[in-house]
């Protein structure tokens, strides 16, 4: 990678080796030799690399071999389609062993820039990811064999044309900072951005060793993942773990660790909050904003519905003779009237307790029909006859709602 | 007027007095219209007069209020029969995860991913909690 593109920018591997001098790197180079072994048809380009490769010993085997095999199936096939002419000059040129990856993505640049006859100056394609990762290699290997030696580029970078380098490197510049990883690419983007222009090879070396170690420690972790997906995969986990913990705060009895009883957390506490939204609406009929014109309203449809009641002098009995006429025809429509007024039906020992509790003088009830055998305390008349004559209509409001505020929210409406 | 909330919220922001604002405006007008339409008729407004103050707090930032608006304003033009709903719930209802569920519940919700999804359900909660304690406390303002 950085290193070997480096060294091909400034021809000397010999130093550059000496100069970015990690295990890896000498890993790379010498799992060349027993990839070489394994290919069986040395092509004279690659031979010419491959030699001065042939007397380190090959420390790297066993995981390098299938991406390895891979590479050199991919790269027989590219060499065959690709330019063959092409790579030669630059290998022979550069004159250094690069690993199969390098050397596939060489030719497939040394096949595109033989035909813009950039040469093999500018020309330093960038391996994606070298040894770290081998599966991701032989994925993007695989992609590239299936593609065309354009579309070779096409997994790391969706550019084509002959800034594919550039571009490359520029959009695996932007990937690798956006996912902040110390791949190999990091060290990559700046060097390779100055392959286009006069590659300063003086610049290139100075930086090698500086990036070196971190570039090190990264790489050699094995198995970790450095294509760009998975590095998306892990950013998108990054976030969605990030608002849960923003939606933890939100919603009550939020101690769940599993992210699946979160879910079902959050889902009950928005349905439980629109939940509340409806019986709120339903609750306010006859209200208004401000509480004088709720007040006129109230006793404004009192009076009306009084007035078709058969009247009497007190608009709650008449409220309570409509709602026993509504609850002869049809309880629904007699809830409904009793919800547009904001009142509610409630068994005569539950108001005669929120009565006392709450400490009013005279607490009177709309009796539910159910019981209608209940005792005419607080006037159980609603269905039998007229109710009791002081008696005021108790709104428990939100006893579906909150449960907790029932009390509080009890009033007593009486009349004006 | 942030409504007379008792209770300042850790998340409170200048939102809210848009909210108060837009719906005590919503519920006067509705109240003054009320004669001529049936209970349940105006328990259905006071509730759309709920989201679609909610929705105008949130502004146009947020998917779920731009969703939520456009709905609304098609619904009220369009009334949907609940029959047909139901007979397509049947077949949908058997692979349903719970971020399908959430989708459901949340107003554009459909066409989010996961994460999206989930900042937009943070935000929701939070003006759907604003609008609560908003509608609870005129009621007890009212009734208490």
């Amino acid at each position: 990678m950085q290193p070997c593109s480096r060294e091909m920018q400034a021809m000397g591997i010999q130093e550059l080796q000496n100069a970015a001098h990690d295990d890896f790197f000498d890993q790379m180079l010498s799992s060349l030799a027993p990839s070489w072994a394994d290919l069986g048809n040395p092509k004279s380009p690659w031979d010419l690399a491959g030699k001065p490769q042939e007397d380190t010993s090959a420390e790297y085997g066993a995981p390098y071999d299938e991406s390895s095999l891979l590479a050199s199936r991919l790269r027989q096939h590219q060499i065959s389609g690709g330019g063959g002419s092409g790579e030669s000059p630059a290998a022979k040129a550069m004159g250094l062993p690069l690993a199969h990856h390098q050397q596939m993505m060489l030719s497939a640049g040394m096949g595109r820039s033989s035909a813009a006859g950039a040469g093999d100056g500018g020309l330093i394609p960038l391996p994606l990811s070298l040894g770290n990762g081998g599966s991701s290699d032989s994925r993007l290997l695989v992609d590239r064999s299936r593609d065309e030696v354009d579309a070779a580029f096409k997994p790391p970078n969706s550019t084509g044309g002959e800034g594919i380098y550039n571009g490359f490197t520029a959009g695996s510049a932007q990937r690798v900072a956006q996912a902040a990883n110390q791949q190999h690419f990091q060290g990559a983007p700046i060097p390779s951005q100055s392959f286009g222009a006069a590659p300063p090879s003086g610049g290139a070396a100075t930086q090698q060793p500086a990036a070196a170690p971190p570039r090190q420690r990264v790489r050699a972790r094995r198995g970790q993942a450095t294509d760009p997906h998975s590095i998306a995969e892990r950013l998108r986990r990054e976030r969605i773990a990030e608002r849960m913990k923003a939606l933890q705060e939100l919603v009550p009895n939020a101690n769940k660790t599993d992210k699946a009883s979160m879910l079902d957390e959050i889902i009950d506490y928005v349905k439980f909050l629109q939940l509340q939204v409806k019986v709120l609406s339903m609750s306010r009929l006859g209200g208004a904003a401000a509480v004088a014109p709720l007040v006129a309203d109230v006793s404004s449809e009192a009076g009306r519905s009084g007035g078709g009641g058969g009247g009497g002098s007190d608009s709650l009995a008449v409220t309570e003779h409509q709602v026993a006429k509504l609850m002869e025809e049809d309880m629904g429509s007699a809830m409904q009237y009793l919800q547009g007024k904001g009142l509610c039906l409630m068994p005569i020992s539950l108001a005669s307790a929120i009565s006392s509790a709450t400490a009013r003088p005279t607490a009177g009830l709309i009796p539910p029909s159910l019981n209608n055998n209940n005792n005419n305390n607080g006037g159980g008349g609603g269905v039998d006859g007229p109710p009791s004559p002081s008696m005021s209509v108790l709104t428990v409001q939100s006893a579906m709602a909150t449960g907790s505020d029932t009390m509080k929210d009890a009033a007593s409406v009486s009349k004006p | 007027m942030k409504g007379g909330n008792p209770n300042p919220n850790p998340n409170s922001n200048p939102k809210k007095p848009l909210l108060a604002n837009h719906f005590i405006q919503a519920l006067t007008r509705i109240n003054l219209a009320a004669q001529t339409s049936s209970t349940r008729q105006r328990s259905h407004c006071i509730k759309r007069a709920a989201y679609v103050s909610m929705a105008c707090a949130a502004g146009s930032r947020r998917a779920w209020s731009r969703a939520m608006l456009q709905k609304i304003r098609l619904r009220s033009r369009v009334l949907r029969l609940p029959g047909d709903r139901r007979s397509i719930v049947s077949v949908v209802r058997r692979e349903e995860n719970r971020a399908d569920v959430l989708r459901k519940l949340l107003p554009g919700g459909q066409a989010m991913e996961f994460s999206s999804l989930l900042e937009e359900t943070a935000s929701y909660i939070q003006y759907l909690s604003a609008q609560v304690r908003l509608m609870q406390t005129i009621v007890d303002s009212m009734f208490g």
